[in-house]
């Protein structure tokens, strides 16, 4: 039982390990991760080009920062708890929504503050007019002819009007303006940026390929979605869609064998990765899964000859390296 | 008489507006002022440049004033603002600096330092940049003063200039005393 164990931990640390390794073709490793670092980097901003987005810039710096959000999300941090880690470093500046605080007051409250003077400013000038009955009786005349007795009271009146029509309407059109090109929902703070729920996604993704199973490549996102969300279950069915082409995919046998197995179906598992060897497959998966099910057998001599294999084939120093050593030399010690 | 200043109000918010907008253009749009002035520098544990062996953690200097100098052989500012380290580093043998060599390959940044002279006492060698993105570094050179207690007095983004040195640095250094 704890050989098993033992499996399913290697079997998560190499989905991790492949997660961390494969950042020259992110998408296909580990969709969900991969979009909440779009979500979250889409509204930050990017220090040494400072008109792009973190998301957008090919910057060295915005790749390291991009890095860096990754392992956090991987790390299973909060989209607040990643964005704090970045303002605690950059500051307010990498935001491009700022927050409300004291020292943007005045960015934030400024403009309402403009407009109010301005209404003050027309109310007091309108009146005034209009208290003194006419300033300029010419500009006046298309409304009233000055032989006309009531001329005074007529243009008062018109004053007045005027002057309410403005009041409403200005920030009328404001409120419109915002309507179209604002964000309502931003105006509440436990609105903005909500998390994007993996599940839901997930589940809307199910529906879609529910609706129009003849996609392989959906299939493939979908099962390693479950896999990420430690679903295993499902991405075995998910992976049950698209058993031809995995016939043909030494990678595709690894990922559905490492799948069956974390479900419980080391006998498939077996299965697949001997189906992945015999097709000559050197993927580390296949050999650490390869290894895992040799050492799960008490064939510890075998384990150790895959994982061998493994260490040429990564980089020394990597954690994946680090903990295949460990495991070689747990497989060495049962073996006395 | 009256009518004339009510016409001077938009006038006078205008040339405010101007003049903000003029003091903006004025300002470096490349300077992001650094959250981390005031608070504890973040602490690390880097191997050293010269020796891999030997590490190097701020928390070595406590008890110091020091500055850290954010530096690369790839970086061109770097060798503008290089000949007023040295000549810090000689004319301030009580304040120890330290270079964070960011983002660098070893073989380049020995040369670098062998050929423009080596102002530091040390440099910790950051290769992939993590201790940078936890200084807030985004664009090298970069320079902080650091205090007795461990905290961030004072960061410099860009060359450091003999101007620099002595209308900023300087005072704060003594200050520090």
């Amino acid at each position: 039982m704890k050989a098993l164990f033992k499996l399913f931990v290697a079997i998560w640390l190499v989905t991790a390990g492949a997660a961390y390794a494969a950042e020259a073709q992110p998408l296909a490793q580990n969709p969900l991760v991969e979009t909440r670092l779009n979500a979250i980097s889409e509204n930050l901003r990017c220090l040494v080009c400072q008109n792009e987005s973190l998301a957008g810039s090919r910057a060295e710096l915005a790749e390291d920062l991009r890095r860096e959000v990754r392992h956090l999300i991987e790390a299973g941090k909060s989209d607040k708890e990643i964005i704090d880690f970045l303002v605690s470093r950059y500051g307010d500046y990498v935001l491009y929504d700022p927050p409300f605080k004291s020292t943007t007051l005045f960015l934030w409250v400024g403009p309402f503050i403009l407009l109010a003077g301005g209404l003050i400013g027309l109310v007091v000038f309108l009146r005034r007019r209009s208290r003194q009955g006419l300033i300029d009786e010419p500009d006046y005349s298309p409304v009233s002819t000055p032989s006309d007795g009531v001329a005074p009271t007529k243009n008062r009146v018109a004053g007045r009007w005027l002057l309410w029509l403005i009041m409403v309407l200005i920030p009328l059109g404001g409120g419109l303006v915002y309507l179209k090109v604002g964000n309502l929902t931003a105006l509440n703070p436990a609105n903005v940026k909500p998390a994007p729920d993996p599940n839901v996604m997930v589940a809307r993704l199910q529906a879609k390929m529910d609706a129009n199973p003849d996609d392989p490549a959906g299939w493939q996102l979908l099962a390693r979605a479950y896999m990420v969300m430690n679903r295993p279950e499902d991405a075995v069915k998910a992976f049950g869609h698209i058993l031809p082409l995995i016939k043909q995919e030494p990678q595709l046998m690894a990922d559905y064998a490492e799948a069956l197995a974390a479900s419980g179906d080391l006998k498939g598992a077996r299965t697949w990765i001997n189906n992945a060897l015999q097709k000559g497959s050197q993927d580390p998966k296949v050999l650490f899964l390869a290894g895992g099910l040799a050492f799960d057998e008490g064939n510890y001599k075998q384990a150790i000859s895959f994982w061998e294999r493994i260490l040429k084939l990564v980089a020394p120093d990597s954690p994946e390296a680090k903990f295949v050593q460990e495991n070689i030399s747990e497989a060495r010690a049962r073996m006395k | 008489m009256k009518r004339f200043w009510w016409f001077l109000i938009p006038l006078l918010a205008f040339a405010v507006l101007v003049f903000f907008l003029g003091k903006g253009l004025t300002k470096d749009p490349r300077y992001v002022p650094s959250p981390l002035v005031g608070k504890q520098a973040p602490t690390f544990d880097l191997p050293q440049l010269q020796d891999p062996k030997q590490t190097f953690a701020p928390e070595d200097l406590k008890g110091r004033v020091w500055l850290l100098n954010v530096w690369a052989s790839w970086c061109v500012s770097c060798r503008e603002e290089h000949p007023v380290l040295v000549e810090f580093a000689r004319t301030h043998p009580e304040v120890p600096l330290i270079g964070l060599d960011y983002k660098d390959q070893r073989p380049d940044a020995l040369a670098w330092l062998k050929k423009h002279g080596n102002p530091y006492v040390l440099s910790a060698f950051d290769a992939d940049g993590r201790v940078g993105i936890d200084y807030g570094v985004y664009g090298v050179p970069e320079t902080y003063v650091i205090d007795q207690a461990g905290v961030i007095r004072y960061k410099h983004v860009g060359p450091v200039t003999q101007e620099v040195v002595q209308t900023l640095i300087d005072p704060m250094l003594k200050g520090l005393k």
